[in-house]
């Protein structure tokens, strides 16, 4: 029965942000479906998770609606303008049917007709480069200029998008998705993505984006709405993973032993197996349009399911030895690109991204031992796990 | 005092209402508050009176400004 337990997933719990594991490993145990205060039904476990992901009676709930709701109460007293609806309209993870598959498809297009084999094995040779002195050096740092530079060569920056702007207008973009955002927090993401429109060059990814989208009539608007979660989706989870990858291989000598000696192939399985493991994208949600019922309990159409991706890809029902990175693991459906109709569109290039840098990055940073002088520090975000800082020193 | 006639404040202002409006034996879900408010007062809270990770949930324990003043004081 929903709530009887005393296994509550609480994301304000002290370390939470530092590792929100062990809650989610108590609540598959215990508790595997739970209702929050807003009546929110979180889900644990993979049985439940992944079919909802691959339903179609399940759809996507729209944040640009969410923020149209919310704008006359965030901005209530304040003189900026309202920009969170526009900004999300139109973000492709959280629309629906034929203006979703629509829009997939014209972004699927610009993306893919990027040469980004190249793309990222230059850029992996100019991260090595620029870092090639440093005696100590922060991993997340390192991916960011890694991501920042293929990102910069397909969609188009103007010359004042440094990668620190880039990195805070990403984050910001990212966190307009969390769950529990103040409107203190809300209108500092506004005026970061009204700052943003600046960002964008005209030729480039823009100018291919507007061909392909011809007959839809879309507004400067759309276009700019399109860049922005384009940016985000594609530096914020791909930094986020290859930061916390680097960590653990480098933590763990069979690891970093694995991935020096490691084929193509083998690259290929432990990408996978990090991709299960770092999970960037902890939960999404779904609302059903018809009604289901889950382990006996009705649900009526409408209600909000935050699902576990996270915590599913350690459900020990489905992967032997869930917690560790099992760095030649066969079989391995994990959910961390989610699953269905909105299967991450970028998977193929995050995978490319690890593919292809993991095997040098990994050359050139075992020279280097985690400083344990400091310790990981973790952003405070619940949906994308985001590692901020993680400092590694020569030996 | 303090926390009680901030409080009062923070509530008035979400709620749109006057001050002198604010029971402070009524709860929270009786005064109209949007649904992001209390995570939004739970944050100003955390930078008013320096707590670390101020739980929204404690609004449904501490479910009126007195209550929630008593929770307060003990955190000092
Ligand atoms: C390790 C890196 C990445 C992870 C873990 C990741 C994860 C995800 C997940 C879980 C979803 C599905 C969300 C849902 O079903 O609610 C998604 C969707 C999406 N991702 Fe990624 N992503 C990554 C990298 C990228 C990259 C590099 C791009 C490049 C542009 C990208 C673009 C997108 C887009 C456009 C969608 C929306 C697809 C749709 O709704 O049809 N992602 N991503």
């Amino acid at each position: 029965m929903v709530g009887e337990s005393t296994i509550k997933w609480n994301p304000f719990a002290p370390d939470y942000f530092n590792d929100p594991y062990p809650i989610y490993t108590l609540s598959r145990q215990s508790n595997p479906i739970q209702k929050d205060q807003f009546g929110n039904i979180i889900l644990f476990k993979y049985r439940d998770v992944a079919p909802i992901l691959d339903s179609p009676d399940f759809e996507v709930s729209s944040l640009s609606t969410f923020f149209e709701s919310k704008e006359s109460y965030i901005f209530k007293n304040s003189s900026a303008c309202p920009f969170l609806a526009k900004t999300t309209s139109k973000w492709l993870m959280y629309l629906n049917s034929d203006i979703h598959r629509k829009l997939r498809i014209a972004l699927g297009k610009v993306l893919f007709s990027y040469d980004f084999d190249r793309l990222i094995q230059e850029a992996a040779q100019e991260t090595i480069i620029h870092f090639q002195f440093h005696k100590e050096l922060d991993l997340v740092d390192f991916s960011k200029y890694y991501i920042y530079h293929i990102l910069k060569k397909f969609i188009g920056l103007k010359d004042f998008a440094s990668l620190e702007k880039v990195v805070e207008y990403s984050n910001m973009a990212a966190r307009s998705q969390d769950i529990f955002v103040s409107k203190q927090m809300y209108l500092k993401i506004n005026d970061c993505l009204l700052w943003g429109q600046g960002l964008f060059a005209e030729d480039g990814f823009k100018a291919k984006l507007v061909k392909e989208l011809e007959g839809f009539e879309f507004e400067e608007e759309d276009y700019y709405s399109i860049l922005a979660v384009t940016l985000m989706a594609f530096f914020e989870t791909s930094k986020d993973n290859l930061s916390y990858s680097l960590f653990n291989i480098l933590s763990i000598p069979r690891l970093r032993d694995f991935v020096l000696k490691a084929e193509v192939k083998e690259i290929k399985i432990i990408t996978e197996e990090l991709m299960r493991f770092n999970s960037p994208l902890q939960f999404t949600v779904r609302i059903n349009k018809k009604e289901v019922t889950l382990m006996g309990q009705v649900y009526p159409i409408g209600t909000r399911f935050v699902l576990g991706i996270a915590s599913a890809n350690r459900d020990e029902d489905i992967f032997e030895d869930a917690d560790e990175i099992v760095s030649n693991r066969q079989i391995n459906p994990h959910l961390a690109f989610g699953s269905g109709i909105h299967t991450c569109l970028g998977a193929l290039i995050a995978r490319k991204e690890l593919e292809f840098g993991l095997k040098p990055m990994i050359e050139f940073l075992q020279k280097f031992e985690i400083d344990n002088s400091h310790s990981l520090l973790w952003g405070n975000q619940i949906f994308m796990r985001t590692l901020d800082k993680a400092m590694v020193k020569i030996h | 005092m303090e926390y009680k006639n901030w409080l009062i404040t923070q509530i008035a202002s979400e709620a749109s209402i006057a001050v002198e409006e604010v029971d402070c034996d009524v709860t929270f879900d009786q005064f109209n508050l949007d649904s992001l408010a209390i995570v939004s007062i739970s944050f100003e809270m955390e930078s008013q009176f320096q707590l670390e990770n101020v739980d929204p949930s404690l609004f449904s324990e501490y479910n009126t400004i007195n209550k929630l003043c008593v929770w307060l004081e003990n955190q000092q």
